[in-house]
């Protein structure tokens, strides 16, 4: 399947809409948005994507009562945004993705890394910066931070603690490996959209970003050795460091060749469907081999018992027979998948907000002033785009999000300066992922938050002053900022500038 | 695969240079509907364009460079 064109090269109509107000107030579904997702998630502290999308839902209507004439436009405007491929490709990558990472988390793969850790001997001075490590192996290979981060607070952040390491760089360590795989891995929803609003395909850009993540991770890792050396942690029985050694399992290791048959077909510039789509079925067949995972584990339908379809189909394979309330369709494939449902119709939404705004001529307007006074030079217009792209994404809770939304801005600031497709998805993927991980209202700060509390009822030696409250991760979160900083050192010296004279970005797969 | 990863590990100055009857291909940045001539910016770099369109802006064209002044970082290029 060809990758889509982005946004800005697909056919759409020239629709003009007009705020009582001004310009500005087309920006009002997505500041509305914005304000909204810093209540719930910030100051409420609920980190639920159904919310967002309702606080989306409500932005676009009270933006619609600010139109002036008729509101058909509006709509048109609405549905215009939510049929640009920019939105369809990520939300199709991420069905592929989330069905890959589930089954490479039936599989036991965070089990065979922790084998692994174990079977070097790794202490409380190392296991944070192992952790940063393996957790940035496992988002690289399954392209989603959110689910690293839930994978590593539930097995790595105890036994790191169990060691006694600091709970507080445990956490910072594992947002930091969650922020290098959404930015380098070739299956990241950031990444994809990355690629695709920026006129480039995919392995181009992990491979010309990857001198900015390893810089920026080589820093890290030697931070949170100091940092690690620094600050004692806590103490905690023997029996904790032996439970989580029954846990793990060298096995899990050989979906290493899932991983890499994923990284590698992408790199080597295959569509992201069909790289996953090798990885899924290298996962699969790995599973039933070597028995990491019963085929019910990946796919299982669960049939109601006492009825016709019970005593039919029961003894057939993937059909398991439950009581009726328990009905349904189960397994790695069905949750990976579903569990961007939300995220999905959230994502639709939002480019619709950032349709309207663009029609009202808000989005014009902030790019106007940003090129006319500020972006002046290439060097200033780099910095422009690293700090629009990190404000934007501090704000919102859900990164994708935020990127898309920001994605035409760093398109046509780039663009004006002819900085090639490559270097506009750099900067625009890292800052993104960087500032997904580090605030106290970001989703990924929320989801470990939450899979952490569980922990005080899973273990009875984990009390609760050992969970990391999301307002003290952010400081410890060493390669998000790093990457930041990588950044804007670029911008400013020029290191891995590239213009379209140098190299045009390869869509080939759109052509 | 691993030349791509590390491809490119270097400073590119704001100021990239080029040699006549180089053929490039950039965005149109600009357009002046009074004298119908293009601007193409690479960096900080100006080459001014003729024979482009006002529907070109914002897209790529392919250009040949006609002249260009390493000091003023400006110069001369057709479509």
């Amino acid at each position: 399947m060809n990758q889509p064109a982005s946004a800005e090269t697909a056919p759409v109509s020239q629709t003009t809409l007009e705020f009582r107000g001004g310009k500005a107030l087309s920006a009002l579904p997505i500041l509305f948005f914005i304000a909204w997702a810093i209540f719930q998630s910030g100051l409420l502290g609920i980190s639920a994507t159904g919310g967002l999308i309702v606080g989306m839902l409500v932005g676009l209507i009270l933006g619609m009562l600010f139109v002036k004439g008729d509101w058909k436009g509006y709509a048109d405007t609405v549905f215009e945004g939510m049929a640009q491929p920019v939105a369809v490709t990520a939300i199709v990558a991420w069905l592929w993705a989330g069905m890959f990472a589930g089954t490479l988390q039936v599989g036991a793969f965070v089990d065979g890394l922790g084998w692994l850790a174990v079977a070097a001997g790794i202490g409380p001075l190392l296991f944070p910066a192992i952790t940063f490590l393996l957790a940035a192996l496992l988002a690289t290979g399954i392209g989603t931070g959110y689910g690293t981060v839930i994978a590593f607070v539930a097995l790595f952040f105890p036994a790191g603690v169990a060691l006694g390491a600091d709970p507080v760089i445990m956490f910072g360590a594992i947002l930091s490996g969650a922020v290098f795989g959404d930015n380098l891995a070739p299956v990241s929803d950031t990444t994809i959209v990355s690629a695709v609003t920026q006129d480039s395909d995919v392995g181009g850009v992990v491979a010309s970003r990857f001198k900015y993540a390893i810089i920026a991770a080589i820093l890290s890792l030697i931070a949170y050795v100091i940092a690690s050396a620094m600050f004692s942690g806590s103490t905690i029985a023997p029996e904790v460091a032996e439970a989580f050694r029954e846990q793990t399992n060298p096995a899990g290791l050989l979906h290493l060749l899932s991983m890499g048959t994923v990284i590698f077909t992408a790199i080597a510039g295959r569509h992201i469907i069909e790289a996953i789509s090798w990885g899924l079925i290298v996962a699969i067949v790995v599973n039933l081999v070597f028995g990491l995972a019963p085929g019910t584990d990946m796919l299982v339908f669960n049939v109601a018992e006492g009825g016709w379809a019970a005593e039919t189909f029961g003894a057939w394979p993937l059909v398991e027979v439950v009581a009726a309330a328990d009905a349904g369709v189960g397994g790695s494939l069905y949750n990976g998948a579903l569990g961007f449902a939300e995220l999905a119709v959230l994502i639709l939404l939002v480019i619709a907000g950032a349709q309207i705004m663009m029609r009202g001529g808000a989005f014009h307007a902030l790019e106007d002033w940003l090129l006319r006074t500020v972006a002046k030079t290439v060097r200033s217009a780099e910095v422009v785009m690293v700090t629009v792209t990190a404000s934007i994404n501090a704000a919102i809770t859900i990164n994708t999000a935020a990127q898309i939304a920001v994605a035409p801005y760093i398109a046509t600031i780039g663009k004006r300066f002819n900085i090639n497709g490559y270097r506009r998805a750099n900067i625009l993927d890292a800052n993104t992922s960087a500032l997904g991980y580090i605030f106290p209202w970001a989703g990924g700060v929320l989801v470990g938050y939450t899979q952490m509390t569980a922990l005080v009822n899973q273990y009875d030696w984990f009390s609760s002053d050992m969970v990391v409250a999301p307002i003290q991760a952010w400081p410890w979160v060493f390669h998000g900022w790093l990457l930041v900083i990588v950044f804007l050192v670029s911008a400013w010296t020029g290191f891995g500038r590239e213009y379209t004279t140098d190299r045009l970005s390869n869509r080939s797969s759109a052509s | 695969m691993i030349k791509g990863l590390f491809a490119n590990w270097r400073f590119r100055t704001s100021h990239p240079a080029f040699e006549p009857g180089q053929q490039i291909e950039v965005y149109l940045t600009g357009f002046d509907a009074s004298t119908g001539r293009g601007v193409a910016r690479i960096g900080d770099s100006i080459l001014d364009v003729e024979g482009v369109r006002s529907d070109q802006l914002d897209t790529l064209v392919t250009i040949t460079v006609e002249s260009f002044d390493r000091q003023t970082h400006s110069g001369a290029a057709r479509a």
